[in-house]
């Protein structure tokens, strides 16, 4: 490393520490800011003012997001109650039984319990299960 | 549009930046941002602003144009540091870039901070520091520890935080444990080599 790269290095080192105050009440961080010539104050209500801000916008955007989401998820929904509506309650079962054994956590339906269900109580649990894995599917592709 | 969904803050994240207690963290980064200010002051470089620049570091991390790594920065305070912290260290290839945003032009440019500044915000890792700069930097940093150094020459515990300094040695607490002294009187040593950094800014 060269002299004057090992300088800068110090200087760096020198500014974390006159930067720190881990150690300093809140007391004695204002004041030094005060003896700087720093009006606090007013700095901490501009700051805030950004803090307050920006809160909002992300918040707007988080609930942006939930809509978008949330309308995805009805339009595929109709989109499922459609595809399973006209198929035959052994099929509707067929499929209930695939997504459950490829998903043993998602729900704990006994299989008799299925067999009472009516064509359109099954299209609907089918259109639930269908969701949760598809949702399921995405969140693991979204943490990868 | 884009530009403001592409990029979002998980909820979690998001709760934490805005439920933290920023009325106790903002006095400190304001700190840590006047101390990284006065050594580009220091270098000739006075182009950067103490409040903007803890303005800015606000901005990204409600952005998340940065990521937040909690692992390595487990709180705001020490996220916001992080954040001003690149600023800083890539200031001097981009510095004539910088936005030097005042906080009265705030409403009338948009309503909505994040995607109005967003969009301006370079990703800081992009950037490469021009070699030329680098070395008048390097070579400033010399005079700048040298002239401190020859100031303070008789102040013995002065002396003895520029040997931490030089063995890489940056937090208060490593500092007293190193040489000995109590916490306290490490920050008014520390305070000393503030008002001499100060000294040496007005003197060039």
């Amino acid at each position: 490393m060269s002299e004057e790269k090992r300088y800068l290095e110090m200087l760096d080192a020198l500014t974390e520490s006159l930067g720190s105050s881990e150690d300093q009440s809140l007391e004695e961080v204002t004041e030094e800011l005060i003896a700087e010539g720093i009006d606090v104050d007013a700095s901490i209500s501009r700051l805030m003012q950004t803090v307050g801000k920006c809160t909002k916008a992300a918040r707007r955007q988080a609930l942006d997001r939930a809509r978008e989401e949330r309308l995805r998820t009805e339009q595929r929904s109709s989109a499922l109650a459609i595809e399973f509506a006209n198929l035959s309650k052994a099929r509707l079962l067929k499929m209930i039984r695939e997504i459950m054994s490829a998903m043993p956590d998602a729900l704990s339906l006994s299989f008799r319990d299925l067999e009472s269900k009516s064509d359109e109580d099954l299209a609907s649990i089918l259109e639930d299960l269908e969701l949760a894995k598809q949702l399921a599917v995405e969140e693991q592709s979204h943490d990868e | 549009m884009s530009s403001r969904l592409d990029r979002f803050l998980d909820d979690e994240k998001l709760n934490e930046l805005a439920e933290a207690d920023w009325p106790v963290i903002l006095p400190r980064i304001i700190k840590y941002a006047k101390a990284k200010v006065k050594k580009f002051q220091a270098l000739g470089i006075t182009s950067l602003d103490t409040e903007d620049l803890v303005h800015e570091a606000i901005l990204r991390a409600f952005s998340a144009r940065r990521e937040w790594n909690q692992e390595r920065y487990p709180d705001v305070g020490s996220f916001l540091k992080s954040i001003i912290s690149s600023l800083c260290s890539h200031e001097l290839s981009h510095y004539k870039r910088f936005r030097h945003y005042r906080f009265g032009a705030f409403e009338e440019a948009t309503q909505d901070p994040l995607e109005a500044e967003a969009s301006q915000v370079e990703p800081v890792a992009s950037r490469s520091p021009n070699p030329e700069e680098v070395i008048v930097q390097e070579q400033r940093a010399k005079e700048i520890i040298e002239k401190i150094s020859q100031l303070q020459e008789d102040d013995e515990e002065v002396q003895m935080v520029l040997l931490c300094a030089e063995e890489g040695i940056s937090k208060p607490r490593d500092i007293a444990e190193q040489t000995g002294y109590e916490i306290k009187r490490v920050y008014n040593i520390l305070r000393r080599l503030r008002r001499n950094l100060e000294k040496l800014r007005l003197g060039s």
